[in-house]
């Protein structure tokens, strides 16, 4: 019985996120917003879950010229505790940035502190998600906020 | 599992130390009103301050001062705009032949990235053409840490520029040309300018 209920619980989603956000810190003077997508994988163990995520940050700079985007992998919880959901995410990212034939790349920090709004219908899960993302390297930091549209695919 | 988590914060220390981030969110023309940079090559000192935010030519600029002579310089999304202000003298007068902002640094800065442009233009004084190309080019050689008096700055972007200004008639010639070194450093601005065989280095700075 007990089994049974424990496997009831365990459900995983998988989906796409798609959000745009504005930078509220660092990024400010050269970029005016951001988009993103992100393929994330989601493992419920009750009313926590265990997510991974991965994709693309594409940012629009005010010099048309320059061209900043990261490629990020991301691993965290979610908490729901109804009707909100807390996720939390923390990975490396690949920055690269680019001005004419000049490029300049290389690892850093991210993580992502989101509250999302979920409903569910039948195997579909819709969220719009509000959340803030920092990119960090030892001297340096931005931030951004994104307001995501979370779609998944329960399995 | 605490292999795990220890291989998970090795991945994300290794992933701190590029500092890219760093060099995309700093500031490398800081102009804050009251700022002031001391620069000494050994024999010879440089006071540069930051006197007011104006408007020049259309411009939102800087004035500053170096050694007491007024500059006005514009940050704008794509570069930094120094103006210029060339003049011709004759006959007790002097005629402008060139009063323009022109680009001195592409922004962001960037390893590797360059750029020029030159500036042709005549004008007639007392019947005789006078004739004007000015050429500015540059080029970010890449960044380093440094060591000055000030301190030790790291992530500084080493930009090399080119400045030849030839100003020409039938019976004038004026040729001035530099090649100039120039050391960018985060949230400090210029910390080395190596021009003319003399390199001066910051050895104090305030209000940044």
């Amino acid at each position: 019985m007990s089994v049974v209920l424990f496997l009831s619980l365990i459900s995983m989603t998988v989906g796409l996120e798609t959000g745009i956000g504005v930078p509220v810190s660092g990024l400010y003077g050269d970029v005016s917003s951001v988009q993103s997508l992100n393929l994330f994988f989601s493992r419920s163990l009750g009313v926590c879950s265990v997510e991974l995520a991965g994709g693309i940050q594409n940012y629009r700079a005010k010099y048309d010229q320059y061209s900043l985007e990261d490629y990020t992998f991301l691993a965290g919880l979610s908490y729901r505790a109804k009707p909100v959901e807390f996720i939390t995410r923390l990975g490396p990212s690949f920055l690269r940035r680019s001005l004419a034939d000049a490029e300049e790349k290389g690892w850093v920090m991210s993580y992502e502190l989101g509250l999302g709004l979920p409903a569910r219908f039948e195997k579909i899960e819709i969220a719009p998600v509000v959340s803030y993302r920092g990119l960090n390297d030892l001297s340096g930091s931005a931030g951004m906020m994104y307001l995501t549209l979370r779609l998944g695919y329960v399995l | 599992m605490y292999y795990r988590v220890l291989l998970l914060l090795t991945i994300l220390l290794f992933s701190c130390r590029d500092n890219i981030v760093r060099r995309s969110t700093a500031d490398y023309y800081p102009d804050a009103v009251g700022a002031a940079w001391l620069y000494n090559s050994g024999s010879l000192e440089i006071f540069m301050q930051v006197e007011a935010e104006t408007t020049w030519a259309n411009y939102e600029a800087a004035l500053f001062t170096v050694n007491g002579e007024s500059y006005f310089r514009a940050k704008q999304a794509d570069g930094i705009y120094y103006y210029f202000d060339l003049r011709v003298p004759y006959g007790g007068y002097e005629y402008p032949i060139e009063t323009r902002y022109r680009k001195w640094i592409q922004l962001p800065l960037l390893a590797g990235s360059d750029w020029g442009d030159v500036m042709v233009d005549s004008i007639e004084v007392s019947g005789q053409r006078v004739r004007i190309e000015h050429r500015i080019a540059g080029r970010v050689v890449g960044f380093e840490d440094i060591d000055v008096p000030a301190g030790v700055f790291q992530d500084v972007y080493h930009v090399e520029i080119v400045n030849v200004c030839r100003i020409s008639s039938s019976i004038y010639t004026r040729l001035d040309s530099a090649f100039i070194h120039e050391y960018y450093a985060p949230d400090i601005g210029l910390a080395i300018v190596d021009s003319s065989g003399k390199r001066f280095q910051l050895t104090q700075h305030q209000g940044l």
